[in-house]
């Protein structure tokens, strides 16, 4: 099996030296499609192999900075995900409006149900529940601003998590 | 001069832990490369002392050194036979300015500066004002390149894919990929050196018919 080489056109500039193709080629360590007699030529003469050392040169400024191009861009396309703003706020409408029934009797559950386990739990159960009803008492007070504070906490983890999740998606 | 810039770096550089004969063999057969890249910094014929011993002290470092390129081998070992060049370069300027205080040197060719700027991009506040404009026109000059020539630029650097591999991969014969290789070096090139052709250009007044 013969590997593919340069195509004949390609080989010689109008000078009768090696072309900047094969001096690219060569730069770039793509020895094995130039044909060796040429190779050799570059290598011993040394108008090329002046022109191959300013190729290689080039070779390893240009990977510097199309290394610097390809980040760039992966930045500029991170900045571009956008933020699922719209279905944020309305799923947390959504989650509000459906705890609405709960929250508004929120205390009073708590109260009830903490009532119920110091009349009827064990002892454990029983200081516990003076806890609960500690808080049921606590929440009434503090029902808005505990209510408040969840919903923003919610919001900022779903916004993390959905910003993280796209921009996942778009790498 | 030489011998006294190697003997400080022989104090920089560790010994290997184990020695790497695939590797060895890779820096050996990189060695033609690094000669003309040197040679090319120097701006010495291929032949010169300077060029040979500056080669050998490069392909030292990268074999006996303990840092190994985490890519391929080329772009590393280029990097630094360019690093070795560039401390002799400025050794002989430091001995210069030393020896010839006041006396001015030669102007340089607009092709020398290029080739200078490309081998090192400069330190010091001025010089990376300047480099950060070169860096904006060479981004500048990648994004106006057709897509044939940038895809084959970025598969070739970005992803470290050989010349037949972006061909079966853009399904295009090797001779393009080879052909817009070189097309989009010519325009980093000539974006490096819009600066020196902005400040040579002519300042005789046009001749009207
Ligand atoms: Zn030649």
């Amino acid at each position: 099996m013969s590997a593919e080489m340069l195509p004949e056109d390609l080989l010689y500039a109008e000078n009768g030296h090696a072309s900047d193709v094969v001096l690219t080629c060569l730069a770039d360590g793509e020895k094995a499609i130039v044909p060796p007699a040429l190779v050799a030529h570059v290598l011993a003469c040394p108008t090329c192999h002046g022109h191959l050392g300013n190729a290689a040169l080039l070779s390893l400024r240009a990977g510097e900075e199309v290394a610097h191009h390809l980040a760039a861009k992966k930045a500029h396309e991170a900045k571009l995900v956008p933020s699922p703003y719209l279905a944020l706020a309305a799923g947390l409408l959504l989650a509000i409006l459906g705890a609405l029934p709960r929250l508004a009797t929120l205390p009073e559950d708590a109260l009830s149900f903490g009532k119920s386990m110091v009349e009827g739990g064990p002892s454990f159960v029983r200081t516990a529940s003076h806890g609960m009803v500690e808080l049921g008492h606590a929440s009434e007070q503090g029902r808005l601003v505990a209510s408040i504070a969840a919903g923003a906490l919610l919001l900022a983890v779903a916004a993390a998590l959905a910003r993280r999740a796209a921009r996942a998606q778009a790498s | 001069m030489l011998a006294a810039l190697f003997e400080k770096a022989e104090t920089l550089v560790a010994r290997p832990v184990t020695p790497d004969p695939a590797f060895e063999g890779e820096v050996a057969a990189l060695r033609p490369l690094v000669r003309a890249v040197v040679a090319s910094v120097l701006r010495e014929p291929h032949d010169h002392p300077d060029v040979e011993d500056v080669t050998q002290e490069a392909l030292r470092r990268a074999v006996e050194g303990k840092s190994r390129p985490t890519g391929p081998a080329r772009p590393w070992l280029l990097g630094v036979a360019r690093h070795v060049a560039l401390d002799l370069i400025r050794a002989r300027r430091r001995d210069r300015a030393r020896f010839e205080d006041g006396v001015p040197d030669a102007p340089e060719s607009a092709s020398t500066l290029l080739i200078e700027r490309i081998a090192d991009p400069g330190h010091g506040a001025v010089e990376s004002l300047l480099e950060t404009e070169r860096r904006a026109r060479v981004m500048r000059a990648l994004a106006i390149l057709p897509e044939g020539t940038r895809s084959a630029l970025e598969l070739f650097h970005g992803e470290g894919l050989a010349y037949a591999q972006i061909a079966a991969r853009l399904e295009v014969p090797l001779g393009t990929v080879a052909t817009w290789v070189t097309r989009g070096r010519k325009a980093i090139a000539d974006a490096l050196s819009e600066e020196d052709a902005a400040s040579s250009k002519p300042t005789e007044p046009r001749r009207t018919p």
